[in-house]
């Protein structure tokens, strides 16, 4: 074949492949430091928990996640926690956005609870192993005993993500125009995404449901730091 | 287009005169047929305008009052629903309009509405001047409703006037006779001036006869004589009052008092009056008594078995009189079954009670019956038939046959001493909702303090709702209520102190104090709970428990820690409900020591703080001296040598624990420090690549904070 008319045929193309070969590398920067993930295994060896598998099983596929487990510990005479606890792993940014759209008054507004009172956020570790849980009361919309929700969000890369303030520099999770300008321009490609949410009842201050939570459930959070060499 | 095609006006006037009307006719043919069709259709409309509005009026109060009419016509023929529906539909179209209010609540009564209550009530409410009416409210309200609404609509809803008409008095002292509220009875009737009602009059003699003493006979007698003889015509209702009066409680004046009104009412006396009369001449004359009974068993024994059966009953011959109703009760006469099942039950004829108790008449309480027959079964031993029967008579009044079947077993049990099977009935009766005549929170406070100390939280939450609307101005009630939904999560501690701080501004009670101390606590003002629970004059261990751990977690929480022990020295955790056992479990939990930066500064105190330290601890000294002496107070028991070799100890024990603290906080910062340079020195030489679980690194944190930084900024 006419050599001139396969490079007049490539010529066109050489743009877009160049772009693609130009936008991969740029979302997929090369990572060459150490980087730490947190895990939380079911609480096993406490006598009063309890797994339900089951229900996870039902909203894993609403979620799209890799691991995680629903479950609830505490007795009448203790305190009762129902523990949520969901991982995406080796994510895309729209995933690490799909755990920033639920938030706390969505997951309970499906499960016909009400929010009666919004706290401070609440912040667990610092740095990377920096948790800051939106705290709220939820109350069922019939009436009976409130539960206090604390809720995290931990994007690997990303310290102090929250449910309210900006996801990255001038973008929000509901202004998606803007969010995709800054995920190119933070070259924003989260390895992994976790979700915490807990809610503990028969308390009655989040003051304390806050100290019984921290207490019970926040030091059994493991890390694992990943060297550069080891990774994927 | 043209509109208009007037010819033109002739040019002389005067040649052509033309009449109003032909100018008129000729104006309209000269009119285009559109401005025609708009003024014949427009004209008469714009005419009709203000008559639209009255035309309607007059068409709606005439479909109103047609509806009135259909109304009141579907309540005369016992049509109550339809009744109930049309009032409704006419109190909704005319919202100011209360016309159809009593026809609501006829309705209602008659359809067995749970509406009735709240109409009822608004009724009374309305300040009306139509008296059978608010009678028949009040009568509803009275008998139906919760003492507490009741007693309120009382004081609140229904006029001075009424309050001193016999008629709405009668309603009043009946409910209060049914509370067994003895005291309030006689409270009204002491305020009623001259000659009262001889329905008053009756109560009176009544609750003259319940007293059921040789000087409360004798006064009813003289009352009863005295009333009888000036007024005959009240005799009929009063006389009866004789029948409660025991035969040896009868004065001899009662036979002539008797006989002289006997005189006055003149013609041929009743069975019943003559029965009383030779009960009379039995007292007057105890000599004739065989004479008397006889002459009255062989004129009255066969014709009229029930009186002459209470004859003997009142004469304690059970036995004649037993024989007498026997034919009676099993044929299911209802006046018989109860009197004959009385008389057994007196006589402790256990099984041939049971044996009538188990045919009874139509009509008869059948949760009643099974309850009894429950009671018989327990006295023989029988525990599988007392449940058979207990669980029957459960499952009858369950079905709320009648409003208040619940309450009525419930009363019947306590009534029988059977206290287990009517805790659980009074808690269904309770559960069931305010629309009952539920009794007053002070007489069934029992109950409460029952299920609390079952443990019988959600039972207890659910109780105290309940009468929280049925006596909404009981401030225990609404305190009790408020600490414990509080404690299990229903209520938020500031709801707590939005509801009753205004109340503590006007009132002082310890259970108010402890329970906005509890608030104050959870909403984290300590100072506040020091100040409300800090009375010195309490007698702490005699108190409920939970005065005591507020006040130690109130002492823990401003730093008075080791004070706060001396409240925590054998506290009875088992006594407390589990939800406060959690919360005050939770509250008394330290705060947790690592992970905080600011425990570093905790730990380095400055020299001022030590100072005052030093202060605080004098005053703390002082004020556990005055607890000690409190305790020591209480154990009376003691000898005097005991209790100073327990003091010497003591204050040895506490010397030692002092130091050993102090070295402990000395040790501690030293540990700290250590730590602190052994960890640079690691993380110098620290190598990645390590998988570090569990042990939060709180002393780089510590570092952090010590150097100032904010995690946050990281």
């Amino acid at each position: 074949m006419n050599l001139r008319l396969i490079m007049l045929c490539l010529v066109p193309l050489l743009p877009v492949v160049a772009a693609e070969v130009f936008s991969y590398h740029w979302m997929n920067p090369k990572v060459t430091e150490a980087y730490i993930y947190p895990t939380l295994p079911q609480l096993v060896t406490d006598p009063t928990f309890t797994s339900t598998p089951k229900e996870f099983d039902a909203i894993r596929s609403k979620i799209v996640c890799s691991e995680g487990w629903l479950g609830r510990m505490g007795s009448e005479s203790s305190v009762g926690i129902q523990l949520a606890w969901i991982e995406w792993n080796g994510t895309e940014a729209r995933n690490t956005l799909e755990a920033f759209r639920h938030k706390p008054e969505v997951c309970m507004g499906a499960n016909g609870m009400t929010v009666e009172k919004s706290f401070p956020q609440r912040v667990h570790g610092s740095g990377e192993k920096q948790f800051v849980f939106d705290s709220n009361l939820f109350r069922p919309l019939r009436g009976g005993p409130g539960i206090y929700i604390f809720k995290a969000v931990w994007v690997s890369g990303l310290i102090g993500a929250n449910y309210r303030d900006e996801i990255l520099p001038g973008a929000k999770i509901d202004d998606l125009r803007k969010m995709r300008f800054a995920i190119i321009e933070n070259r924003f490609k989260p390895e992994r995404t976790r979700v915490l949410m807990a809610g503990v009842t028969g308390l009655p201050s989040e003051e304390l449901a806050w100290k019984a939570f921290s207490r019970e459930i926040l030091p059994k959070i493991q890390w694992t730091t990943v060297h550069p060499a080891s990774n994927r | 287009m043209k509109l208009f095609s007037r010819d033109e006006p002739p040019k002389d006037s005067l040649a052509v005169r033309t009449t109003l009307r032909e100018r008129i006719g000729n104006f309209w043919n000269g009119l285009h047929l559109l401005w025609k069709t708009l003024l014949i259709i427009g004209v008469p409309a714009i005419l009709a305008i203000p008559f639209y509005g009255r035309a309607i009026r007059a068409n709606n109060t005439r479909n109103y009052e047609q509806d009135l009419i259909a109304a009141r016509q579907a309540l005369a023929a016992g049509r109550d629903v339809e009744a109930r529906d049309l009032s409704l539909s006419l109190l909704q179209r005319v919202p100011n309009n209360n016309d159809p209010l009593p026809l609501l609540m006829h309705a209602a009564a008659g359809a067995n509405d749970a509406r009735l209550l709240p109409i009822a009530r608004h009724y009374l409410q309305l300040n009306t001047k139509n008296k059978p009416d608010r009678l028949f409210a009040w009568k509803t309200v009275s008998n139906e409703s919760p003492m507490g609404i009741a007693a309120h609509t009382w004081l609140e809803f229904v006029g001075e006037d009424e309050k001193n008409d016999a008629d709405f008095l009668i309603a009043w002292l009946e409910r209060l006779q049914t509370e067994n509220l003895g005291h309030e009875i006689e409270g009204i009737l002491a305020k009623q001036a001259g000659l009262i009602d001889p329905r008053l009059e009756r109560v009176r003699l009544s609750m003259l006869a319940e007293a059921g003493t040789e000087n409360s006979y004798r006064e009813l007698q003289a009352r009863l004589f005295d009333r009888i003889t000036s007024h005959p015509d009240d005799g009929p209702l009063l006389i009866d009052a004789i029948d409660r009066i025991p035969q040896s409680a009868l004065i001899p004046y009662a036979f002539i008092g008797f006989g002289d009104w006997l005189k006055a009412r003149g013609g041929e006396p009743s069975v019943e009056n003559q029965l009383r009369l030779a009960r009379c001449e039995m007292a007057a004359k105890p000599e004739t008594s065989d004479a008397v009974i006889n002459r009255i068993a062989s004129a009255y024994g066969a014709s009229a078995p029930l009186p002459v059966a209470r004859f003997y009953d009142a004469l304690d011959r059970y036995d004649k009189a037993v024989e007498l109703l026997k034919p009676l009760a099993t044929s299911g006469d209802p006046d018989a079954f109860p009197f004959m099942a009385g008389i057994l039950e007196k006589q402790a004829k256990l099984e041939e009670w049971d044996k009538l108790l188990a045919t009874p008449p139509e009509g008869a309480f059948l949760p009643g019956i099974f309850c009894d027959r429950a009671f018989i079964a327990s006295k023989r031993g029988d525990e599988r038939a007392k449940t058979q029967f207990e669980q029957e008579a459960l499952i009858i009044a369950e079905k709320r046959l009648q409003k208040d079947s619940l309450i009525h077993l419930a009363r019947h049990a306590s009534d029988r001493g059977m206290n287990e099977y009517a805790l659980g009935i009074w808690v269904k009766a309770i559960r069931s909702g305010p629309s009952s005549p539920l009794p007053l929170f002070n007489s069934i406070s029992w109950i409460f303090e029952r299920l609390a100390r079952d443990k019988q939280e959600n039972q207890l939450l659910d109780s105290l709702t309940v009468y929280r609307a049925a006596e909404p101005g009981n401030l225990d009630v609404v305190t009790q209520h408020l600490y414990l939904a509080c404690l299990i999560g229903n209520v938020t501690p500031a709801q707590i102190l939005t509801a009753l701080s205004p109340v503590r501004e006007k009132i002082r009670s310890q259970p108010l104090d402890f329970t906005i101390a509890f608030a104050n606590l959870l909403e984290g003002r300590n100072k506040l709970a020091d100040e409300l629970t800090g009375d010195t004059s309490i007698d702490w261990f005699s108190q409920i428990p939970a005065f005591r751990v507020i006040r130690a977690i109130t002492l823990t929480k401003i730093g008075r820690k080791e004070e706060a022990d001396i409240y925590m020295e054998d506290f009875p955790w088992d006594s407390m409900l589990p939800c406060e056992t959690r919360v005050y479990r939770e509250l008394l939990e330290p705060p947790k020591e690592s992970n905080q930066p600011e425990n570093v500064e905790k730990l380095e105190k400055s020299e001022k703080a030590k100072i005052a330290e030093g202060v605080r601890q004098a005053q703390k000294a002082k004020e556990l001296m005055e607890i000690r002496k409190a305790l020591e107070a209480k154990e009376g028991g003691k000898s005097e040598e005991e209790k100073l070799a327990e003091k010497a100890e003591k204050a040895e024990k506490s010397r030692l624990a002092e130091q050993a603290r102090q070295a402990a906080r000395a040790e501690e910062l030293k540990a700290v420090r250590e730590r602190l340079a052994a960890q640079a020195a690691k993380e110098a030489a620290e190598a990645t690549n390590t998988s570090d679980t569990g042990e939060p690194d709180e002393v780089k944190k510590i570092r952090e904070a010590r150097e100032g930084k904010d995690p946050k900024d990281q």
